[in-house]
């Protein structure tokens, strides 16, 4: 541990550098973008969302493990090991077909859902060759209920990689990162979008 | 006025049979299982007292699938794991051995450990310090000599050891009664089946274990597991229909038209078994990695011709543990009371795959199984459902029907598998099931169990 003493106000993150006018309209153009796809989400408009998503699309949920404060960094399934969501656009592809066959008994009758997204920060701004694309992390929480009476809470953080070609005004999602905060998950399933 | 515990024995009116000293429940638990008509009764699902006597009938007796060896392969790697309901730690210690022990502190009852996995040298209390190590020896604590000033052996105050601990290709389990035959000869016949995945490579475990929970009773996802081959084409259907490939690297779809294609049905003493289906070699993807195995001769040589055809089996070791033989999950589905289970879900590899074959069977298998699976999304809907309509008091003298081919299971002994059925679709290892259950729950210890328990025989 570090001398507290030693510690400077001026830590990362806290102060940040002067923010511009571009800074403040591009950090509301990406929130305003997040809330749009929670609502298609939460009307179930699942068509519509498909549509955001970048062509090399990932999107993935790792499992999660309790482990000791000096393994911290063991937390999480590492890439190409357990995971929840391990997905490329085909895949969601057949996850939505799923849901339209009238035979998806974990969405029919359907989920009600409302996905919450806050905490919303750009973390990284890249402009490449014909696009832009901002790494940004959110928190999010999505309430299910489901039936008369059963409810799901999941909670958690993710990492979205969201990219622009330059000249076209609609941001695609080319990567997700879901962070859980559950380890052994309370619900009996995962049949909704993150 | 009765009781309100009165109350609930009247209900359980469970005639003949010997007093269990725990619930004062009279029992004979044959009567819940009717072999010749194919009848289950309903309370065996929701039954607190019936669950309370399972936990010591059940999950105190069987052996137990705890973890793969590859999970654990230093000196001092641990995993916090579930017997049933009891937290064990399963450690390596330093000569290599496998240590399974009670995570429960002889001081005071806490956890001595409450990671998941890691590697350690000690598991201390977190409430005195009491200190054991990785064989569970106690080895100390705070100022130990001068607080306790009259002594204290510590020879005798180490974490409780589970008596019995075995492996069976790679995969350890443990058993909380001493009287229980060895793990070989609690699996028996049960090994043919499960190296019908274990016998696929050199098999370790994936890191990352997907856990989840749901509102469902243990067995109903067991008779899942041992043989219900019926559900496939509704219960999945929209993943069928949504283009989801099992993850086998073969196009078997003939499900979608029957269920009943070719294949056979097994069951083993103690309660195991497993239904296979068999694959033609125009239905597999010989170009697909996840198909390599099968063009691997020594793998071939150790299956034989007969299971060299399977495309996949779906098992169950007997109590909750379903192995699937294609996309290669460990499934332990652990009670956390009558109505409720946690699911951990383990993913197998082989070790000597190249790292790209590695990716795909993972991914197949993360796509597959666990709480967003293609599949199993609707298992969990499905088995919630089942259980909250066994607690309907209503329908309690209703039997539930498990009378598919009920009588028309006939054994086939021959040189090609341990006794089988060559039936793919039907009822007969579901039943057999809780005809086994019905046993563990009747017999008062091993010994009487191991002279009183069914073998497969003439019909089902």
């Amino acid at each position: 541990m570090r001398n507290l003493a030693d510690i400077k106000l001026r830590t990362e993150g806290w102060i940040a550098p002067a923010a511009t006018l571009e800074d403040v309209l591009l950090q509301h153009d990406i929130e305003q973008c997040l809330y749009h796809e929670a609502a298609l989400l939460d009307a179930r408009r699942f068509e519509d969302w498909y549509a955001l998503l970048a062509d090399d699309l990932e999107y993935w949920m790792p499992a999660r493990s309790t482990r000791s404060s000096e393994d911290m960094d063991e937390e999480f399934a590492k890439p190409g090991e357990g995971a929840l969501f391990d997905d490329t656009k085909q895949h969601m592809a057949e996850r939505i077909r799923k849901l339209f066959t009238g035979f998806a008994w974990a969405e029919d009758p359907p989920s009600r859902t409302r996905h919450l997204v806050n905490n919303v920060r750009i973390l990284e701004k890249t402009q490449s060759e014909g696009h832009l694309e901002v790494k940004i992390e959110c928190g999010f929480l999505i309430y299910r209920s489901r039936l008369a009476r059963d409810v799901d809470l999941w909670v958690g953080r993710r990492e979205d990689w969201l990219r622009k070609a330059d000249g076209d005004g609609a941001w695609l999602i080319a990567k997700r990162h879901i962070f859980i905060d559950q380890v052994s998950l309370s619900s009996q399933n995962l049949s909704v979008f993150f | 006025m009765l009781t309100s515990l009165e109350i609930r024995r009247r209900r359980v009116k469970l005639a003949g049979g010997g007093m269990d000293t725990h619930t004062g429940l009279r029992h004979d638990f044959g009567q819940f299982v009717d072999m010749a008509r194919g009848l289950v009764n309903r309370r065996i699902f929701s039954d607190e007292d019936i669950y309370r006597l399972e936990l010591e009938r059940i999950f105190g007796r069987c052996w137990l699938y705890l973890a793969h060896e590859s999970e654990l392969p230093e000196p001092g790697d641990y995993v916090n794991v579930t017997m049933g309901v009891e937290s064990v730690l399963v450690c390596r210690d330093e000569d290599g051995k496998i240590n399974v022990l009670l995570n429960n502190c002889r001081h005071r009852a806490n956890s001595v450990c409450r990671a998941d996995r890691g590697n350690a040298k000690s598991f201390v209390c977190p409430y005195h310090g009491w200190t054991y190590d990785t064989k569970g020896q106690l080895v100390g604590g705070p100022a130990f000599h001068e607080v306790y000033v009259t002594g204290l052996d510590r020879e005798k105050w180490g974490l409780v050891r589970v008596p019995q601990v075995g492996t069976y290709g790679g995969l350890i389990f443990a058993c909380l009664d001493p009287e229980a035959p060895s793990l070989d000869d609690f699996l028996g016949d049960m090994r043919w089946g499960l190296d019908l995945l274990l016998a696929q490579g050199e098999l370790v475990a994936v890191p990352g274990i997907v856990r989840w929970t749901m509102e469902a009773n243990w067995k109903f996802t067991s008779d899942n597991a041992i043989g219900d081959m019926y559900h496939g084409i509704w219960s999945h259907r929209s993943a069928i229909l949504a283009g989801h490939a099992a993850g086998t690297g073969t196009a078997v779809n003939r499900v979608m038209r029957s269920p009943q294609g070719p294949g056979f049905t097994f069951v083993g003493e103690y309660g195991h078994g497993f239904t296979a289906n068999f694959v033609k070699p125009e239905e597999v993807n010989w170009n697909s990695p996840l198909a390599a195995w099968r063009k691997n001769p020594s793998v071939q040589q150790r299956l034989g011709e007969f299971r060299g055809k399977v495309n996949r089996a779906n098992m169950l070791v007997f109590p909750n543990l379903f192995v699937n033989s294609g996309s290669r999950e460990l499934m332990l589905r652990n009670p956390l009371g009558p109505r409720r289970i946690e699911i951990w879900k383990t993913v197998l590899v082989d070790r000597n795959a190249p790292p790209e074959t590695r990716r795909q069977f993972v991914r197949a298998s993360n796509r597959h199984f666990g709480p967003a699976g293609m599949f199993e999304q609707d298992d969990g809907e499905n088995w919630a459902q089942s259980t909250l309509g066994t607690a309907s008091r209503a329908a309690e003298s209703y039997d539930l029907n498990y009378a598919m081919g009920v009588g028309a299971g006939e054994f086939v002994t021959d040189e090609k598998s341990p006794p089988r059925i060559d039936s793919l679709c039907n009822e007969h290892a579901q039943l057999w099931m809780y005809k086994c259950w019905a046993e563990y729950m009747d017999a008062a210890s091993w010994r009487e169990l191991k002279a009183n328990h069914s073998r497969p025989q003439g019909r089902l």
